[in-house]
């Protein structure tokens, strides 16, 4: 190679590195502040699940637990708004994807994307669908679910969906999340168990007391729960992505670095070599004058 | 009593007490250790807790009241 070549790439490598370096910094300040907020909010989001469970003898009539002829669902799949975020994106629509098909064997299915990238993804498929939510992947906050979980409700209760299912990635750590399926409406316990985590024995709360009604509980409690439960997915995913970003963006920089050292060599060697060459002229050359 | 209180942003209070009076939807209600497992809604209005050294009072937005066997837990949207 000329020395000017691996001059240029040399360069163009280390731009790439300090690109990648700077948003490692920048993705592991979002990670860390994505990850207090999952975490942080995970207890309550978990309790409110059980108390789906609590609530499931007294409330098995009515309209929000009552499983009705299943002809069109639709799924939730939340990924992220920007890509640079290896394989988070992939790992998710893929899954997606699939249970999509499985689910459609059994009934029309309708989806909801939530982020740009998923939004795109469908797209490219020729899948159809009305609403779509983007714009969350900072952190998202309470107010931003709130239109979408409405909306799921109402759609839920005029029946227009009879099953809504939320694909999402479960933040374990980071440098592991986990995509995953729940079942969001209806209400079911034992869709929900993974996700709420253990509960006490049944048994003994058994004779709860619901005050002032039933009815009200469901008004009340019902809509709150599952924004919370959406929220909480939304903000785990977000805690994936920022981790799957500084991961990855930490093996760019690193494969760059490498990339960089490696060029050098070859850079020197190329000079050297030049530089041998020119003192054989030399020295030819005044052999052939002397 | 064991009474835990949690919001969205994380478990706010965690410890024993020995009465909470809450308003409810259908009334102020204290809630005593031993009390019948009970689930009630919230409303707008003022906490109080009695733990055995002092006395929390707080305003809260509303919320979710859980009496469990062994514990009570208060889901609350801000606190």
């Amino acid at each position: 190679m000329e020395l000017k070549e691996i001059r240029l790439k040399i360069q163009s490598v280390s731009n790439i590195w300090k690109l990648t370096g700077a948003l490692e910094t920048l993705s592991a300040l979002k990670m860390k502040k994505a990850q207090k907020y999952a975490l942080a909010s995970r207890p309550f989001a978990q309790r409110m699940g059980r108390l789906v469970r609590r609530m499931e003898p007294t409330l098995k009539d009515k309209v929000r637990l009552r499983k009705r002829k299943l002809r069109d669902a639709l799924a939730v799949v939340i990924a992220s708004d920007r890509g640079f975020c290896g394989s988070f994106n992939q790992n998710i629509l893929k899954r997606a994807q699939e249970e999509i098909e499985k689910l459609e064997e059994k009934s029309n299915v309708a989806i909801l994307p939530v982020g740009k990238k998923a939004v795109s993804f469908f797209k490219k498929r020729q899948r159809n669908f009305d609403h779509f939510l983007t714009g969350i992947g900072n952190f998202g906050s309470l107010e931003e679910i709130k239109p979408m979980s409405d909306f799921i409700i109402k759609s839920y209760i005029e029946n227009r969906y009879q099953r809504v299912y939320l694909i999402w990635t479960d933040f374990i750590s980071t440098f592991c999340q986990n995509p995953k399926t729940i079942q969001l409406l209806p209400l079911e316990w034992d869709e929900l168990k993974e996700f709420a985590g253990e509960a006490e024995d049944a048994a003994e709360n058994a004779e709860t007391k619901i005050e002032p009604s039933a009815d009200m509980l469901v008004k009340e409690i019902i809509p709150q729960l599952v924004m919370y439960l959406i929220y909480q997915c939304v903000l785990e995913s977000n805690a994936s992505e920022h981790s799957a970003r500084m991961t990855a963006m930490r093996n760019a920089s690193d494969n760059a670095r490498e990339r960089v050292g490696e060029l050098t060599l070859a850079y020197n060697k190329a000079r050297q070599e030049q530089i041998t060459n020119e003192v054989c002229e030399i020295s030819s050359a005044k052999e052939v004058l002397g | 009593m064991d009474l835990e209180i949690i919001t969205p942003k994380g478990i706010e209070f965690s410890g024993d007490a020995e009465k909470i009076i809450l308003p409810t939807r259908s009334g102020q209600i204290a809630v005593l250790p031993d009390h019948a497992p009970l689930i009630s809604v919230l409303k707008a209005g003022r906490m109080k807790i009695h733990t055995a050294g002092k006395e929390i009072e707080k305003e809260i937005e509303g919320g979710i009241l859980e009496v469990e066997k062994k514990k009570t837990v208060i889901l609350l949207k801000k606190f």
